[in-house]
């Protein structure tokens, strides 16, 4: 375990030396996406302007969201971004540079990309949460607590909606579509999802699990709500680690040659 | 050192038979591929039921004292036209990698304009996806709030709206890929200057629910031409305004097709003094 986390960070300042190459462009990439997020604020802002609030949600609950969506999706892009891409690694073909070495092929496939705008995203979650109420000492504490296991959880995700490309032929883009869809909708106030649509926001656009539940336990912290969050982390990557494994043994070599410089 | 293919090239190239071809071409190679229209099924129902959801319990709320003349069902059906609109192919990542790769002087020795080329395939890629997600769009929208009166004669006033939206869709999108001539990468720029569609082109508040004086603004931009316009004077149709949308697309639309024509001009030049 302790050679993984050392190696991770490794992968992690080679990914990000790769991008001080070009250091302008890095920054433009960084910056851009703070300004780019802060669009979803925008339309919030807006809105609320109109409505005041809906189901006890108004704007503090909306910056609160984004800043932890920043927070998860930032972390999980920059430990684990190559897991944006395993979907296309297994209908290509593209798997067998991973397996021929003897560390776990999934977490070398997730170390292995750090796009240049991820430290933009957990920037942005550091902001938006600086602006909203919950901004207390303790309230920080909880907020970064939350933010890690957020990102365990959407990690695992990602893994199991790109392993249905095991199992289907060139899945890719319905693979693609359940991620960007749970991710628009892990977006709205998720305090709107009532009765059957729980369901769906669970289970097929699991929003709830990667933003309406952690949102529930800043929003009210006890022990017992974060063992909750810690159990649902539990479950996913044993699910998500289990199924690719599966997977793996219905997988077809691409007999790709390549050369890795 | 001026090259031939510059100083032949024209924007307005020959017949229009051949751009025809390339735009059924296109119909049907995006027909080829229908079965993969069918997974934006799923996704479109989640988001328009979260909508819906959102405006359902903001209108129960407010609506009555903040919107006395508007129902929940024309504000998930303006919604549902946007989004099919914002569906449209986005060509700037192919028109960019033709400049990067030093290809687009490859297309400029072909007896077409690289411009209409690009805008006849991008309407043939776009129709099948933006209907598909129309008709879905509405079997949901129909089942979640219901129908809405849309008059015959509306459908017809808007459908040159819908092709204006989409033109102007492509202007910007080709104006974005022609800016790789000059920056490595277009994408970190156009995805901010997108985040404008989806704030101030109604794709998630419609323009109508705006306060004032954003929503006066919003109306004289762009964004609400190309988003906007088709869902509002088809929902919510208001024939003294039909004209002023007319108006402005038509503003936007030669507003934009002239900053693309002055970028590819200038741009080709490039291709010239680089020896291609």
């Amino acid at each position: 375990m302790e050679s993984y986390i050392k190696l991770s960070w490794e992968f992690f300042k080679r990914n990000l030396s790769g991008h001080m190459e070009y250091r302008t462009a890095f920054f433009v990439e960084v910056f851009g996406m703070v300004i780019n997020n802060f669009a979803f604020v925008i339309v919030w802002v807006i809105f609320f302007a109109q409505f005041k609030q809906i189901k006890g949600w108004g704007l503090d609950e909306i910056l609160l969201l984004n800043a932890l969506a920043g927070m998860y999706y930032g972390l999980m892009v920059t430990f684990l971004g190559g897991y944006m891409r395993i979907g296309k690694l297994i209908s290509e073909g593209g798997l067998d540079y991973f397996l021929s070495f003897p560390k776990d092929p999934l977490w070398h496939i997730g170390v292995s990309r750090m796009p240049a705008s991820a430290l933009g995203e957990i920037l942005y979650g550091l902001i938006t949460f600086t602006l909203c109420k919950y901004a207390t000492p303790e309230g920080w504490a909880i907020y970064l607590l939350v933010g890690i296991l957020s990102a365990i959880i959407f990690s695992q995700f990602i893994v199991l909606a790109h392993s249905l490309n095991f199992f289907f032929f060139n899945a890719t883009e319905a693979s693609q579509e359940i991620i960007w869809t749970t991710m628009s909708l892990s977006m709205a106030p998720q305090s709107v999802f009532e009765g059957g649509v729980k369901f769906i926001m669970l289970f097929i656009f699991p929003s709830l699990l990667i933003a309406g539940i952690p949102v529930d336990v800043i929003r009210n912290f006890n022990v017992q709500n974060v063992l909750i969050l810690v159990g649902i982390a539990i479950l996913i990557t044993l699910l998500a680690q289990s199924v690719f494994r599966y997977g793996l043994k219905k997988y077809e070599s691409g007999n790709q040659i390549q050369a890795n410089m | 050192m001026t090259s031939g293919v510059v100083r032949k090239y024209s924007i307005f190239n020959e017949s229009f038979g051949k751009y025809y071809a390339i735009f059924a071409i296109n119909i049907k190679s995006s027909m080829a591929y229908f079965g993969a229209l069918f997974i934006g099924f799923v996704s479109s129902f989640a988001k328009l039921l979260t909508y819906s959801l959102i405006y359902k319990a903001a209108f129960e709320a407010f609506g009555p004292d903040k919107f006395p003349d508007l129902t929940l069902a024309q504000v998930i059906w303006l919604v549902v036209f946007t989004q099919s609109i914002y569906i449209s192919r986005d060509t700037m990542h192919e028109i960019s990698a033709s400049v990067k790769s030093g290809q687009i002087a490859v297309f400029l020795n072909k007896p077409f304009s690289y411009p209409l080329f690009h805008y006849f395939s991008y309407l043939g890629k776009t129709i099948v996806p933006t209907v598909t997600d129309l008709a879905f769009g509405s079997v949901i929208a129909y089942f979640l709030v219901g129908p809405v009166p849309i008059d015959i004669f509306n459908v017809f006033a808007v459908l040159p709206l819908a092709l204006g939206a989409l033109t102007l869709i492509f202007f910007q999108s080709f104006i974005f890929g022609l800016i790789s001539f000059w920056i490595e990468d277009p994408d970190s720029v156009s995805r901010i200057y997108h985040k404008f569609d989806m704030v101030l082109g109604g794709r998630i508040i419609p323009i109508i629910l705006f306060p004032e004086p954003l929503r006066t603004i919003a109306l004289y931009l762009p964004w609400a031409q190309q988003f906007y316009s088709v869902g509002k004077n088809l929902i919510i149709p208001d024939h003294s305004e039909i004209i002023r949308f007319y108006l402005l697309q038509g503003f936007w639309v030669i507003f934009f097709g002239l900053v693309s024509i002055w970028l590819f001009r200038k741009g080709v030049k490039n291709i010239a003094t680089n020896g291609g």
